[in-house]
């Protein structure tokens, strides 16, 4: 988290307007969703995969590492799909015979299930995209263009910024237990760590008291407003994207036969 | 002369748990001063300070700002919020936003500043602490040292009048100890009211032009640094130490190696100023 965090604020798409970025991951995202295609979805992730490395220059085996992280749960949707179950052995590519059943992969359940593959993972690039290069100031930024109501963008804005408060105090506080041999054995463990999270919480809950304190010294009367970053929009930019977006719609579309 | 900015007199408080915080402080800080309230853990030093802005309403007595009552309605806290900064001991719940700059905006917005009036003062306040370079950068990323500097920025941007640090100094490391040090040298320059706590007698010593002593609730001694710390029976019922520079200063003074000086050594130099004094007295 630390790290994703790190590339949105370093990458070197830091500086194109945060609607472009936006806008892109979500329209792509749509696209690849909406148009249950595979070679759209190949695609989604092809762009999209060098957007985030080519372009924003995050290192490769990081954002490779991100992609395996779904990979566990989808695997296993994968499987479901892909064994069909049947009364005649026809049309099976392998299968086998159980308890009066054939249960096998079919050419049809074999596509289907490459094509969720690539689905998900496309769908899943877009949002790292989005997340690799865009810092969630600009994300809330445009959402607020988008009139999201400021009361859902002011808590995104205070539960991301102290999560990263509560991480580093449970970090802190797991330092302190393991240099005193908290974690040695199965059942010390156990005690550390419901130590480290009731601590965990007290400190939040008085934390949260200060925090608010502090907040009220500035002259805060319920509303969070904070300056925003000033960006250009570029029109090449916008051109590129929307001719991606299109190129890509105009292949899914054509690929079921509808154009 | 001496205009008295912030004012309590015979304060008290107590927290929902029982806790009798506060019993009977009176003092006063003067403007244009460096004040510090100096007293061990829990003497009340905090809580005091949240009365200064008017966050907590005390059970009994009053709070002055420039001669006046603190009224507890909106546009009086506005005002008064506008004028007492206070910089939080811990930047971690004082810092909310996700970038620096966006951080220091906050205030001044608060105080109805147009947007570019806003931008003015986060820059002048960024560049007052030097913390420009890091404008774009995420507050969670930063060293402490350097969440401390945007925790001043984020006060200093709101112009007011007194500014509190609550033990500034506190979980520095040296070389971002002398910076926040000279930073407060240089707010106080500006001609800046500035109140701070400490534990730290070394800092205290040096720094301040007149110290408060607190102890579990109330004032128990003040005065100038010269007269707190030449009070050992003070110093002994409030728990302090003698900074190191009086300690030395007696030593030398008890083996007959220097003699007396008007004044107290404030610093290091001055120390060696005395001693140097001493050289050409046993030479000649
Ligand atoms: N939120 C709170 N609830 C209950 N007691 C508190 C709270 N904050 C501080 N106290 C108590 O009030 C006293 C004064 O605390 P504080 O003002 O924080 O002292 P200092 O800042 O000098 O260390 C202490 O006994 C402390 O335990
Ligand atoms: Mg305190």
């Amino acid at each position: 988290m630390f790290k994703i965090d790190h590339f949105a604020y370093t990458n070197r798409l830091k500086a194109v307007h945060p609607a472009e970025k936006f806008g892109f991951a979500m329209i792509t995202l749509s696209l690849c969703v909406g148009l249950n295609s595979l070679p759209v979805s190949v695609a989604t992730l092809t762009i999209m995969s060098f957007a985030v490395v080519v372009l924003a220059g995050t290192p490769w085996r990081f954002y490779v590492k991100l992609l395996t992280l779904p990979l566990g749960f989808l695997l296993m949707g994968i499987v479901a799909v892909v064994f069909s179950v049947s009364s005649v052995a026809a049309g099976y590519l392998w299968g086998f015979h159980l308890a009066g059943v054939y249960v096998g992969v079919t050419e049809d359940s074999l596509y289907f299930a490459v094509q969720l593959f690539f689905k998900v993972l496309g769908a899943v690039s877009c949002l790292y995209f989005l997340a690799l290069t865009t810092p969630l100031t600009d994300i809330l930024q445009v959402l607020r263009k988008l009139r999201v109501p400021p009361l859902f963008l002011e808590l995104m804005m205070l539960i991301y910024r102290f999560i990263f408060v509560l991480l580093e105090t449970a970090g802190r506080i797991h330092l302190s237990q393991s240099s005193r041999w908290g974690y040695a054995t199965i059942t010390a463990s156990y005690r550390s760590l419901a130590g480290l999270i009731a601590n965990l919480f007290a400190r939040a809950y008085w934390r949260s008291q200060v925090s608010f304190h502090a907040l009220l010294s500035r002259g805060y009367t319920g509303r969070l407003e904070v300056l925003e970053s000033d960006y250009r929009l570029s029109w090449k930019n916008i051109t590129v994207i929307t001719a991606v977006d299109m190129l890509l719609a105009v292949f899914g579309l054509y690929g079921r036969g509808i154009i | 002369m001496t205009e008295k900015i912030l004012e309590v007199e015979d304060l008290y408080f107590k927290y929902e748990d029982g806790t009798e915080a506060l019993r009977g402080i009176t003092l006063a800080i003067e403007r244009g001063k460096k004040t510090i309230l100096l007293g061990a853990n829990g003497a009340g030093k905090s809580t005091l300070f949240l009365h200064f802005n008017g966050v907590y309403r005390p059970e009994r007595g009053v709070v002055r700002f420039q001669g006046e009552p603190v009224k507890y309605n909106n546009a009086f806290l506005k005002k008064l919020r506008k004028n007492v900064g206070i910089v939080f001991q811990d930047p971690d719940t004082q810092l909310f936003s996700a970038n620096v700059f966006q951080e220091i905006s906050f205030g001044p917005l608060n105080l109805g500043l147009s947007q570019e009036e806003a931008r003015q003062r986060v820059e002048q306040a960024m560049a007052e602490t030097g913390i420009t370079h890091l404008r774009d950068r995420p507050t969670h990323l930063l060293s402490y040292g350097e969440k401390k500097r945007v925790a001043i920025a984020d006060i200093l941007a709101m112009q007011p009048e007194v500014i509190i640090f609550d033990e500034p100094t506190a979980w520095l490391d040296p070389a971002s100890h002398r910076q926040v040090v000279a930073l407060l040298e240089d707010i106080n320059r500006q001609g800046r009211t500035l109140v701070l706590s400490t534990h730290d007698v070394d800092l205290a010593y040096s720094w301040a032009d007149y110290i408060i002593v607190l102890k579990e609730g109330r004032v128990v001694g003040e005065g100038t640094p010269e007269i707190i710390f030449r009070n050992d029976t003070l110093l002994e019922t409030a728990g302090l130490a003698k900074p190191w520079l009086v300690e030395v200063y007696d030593q030398l003074l008890h083996k007959g190696w220097i003699r007396e000086t008007e004044q107290l050594p404030r610093s290091k130099e001055e120390l060696f100023h005395v001693l140097g004094h001493r050289k050409t007295v046993s030479f000649a």
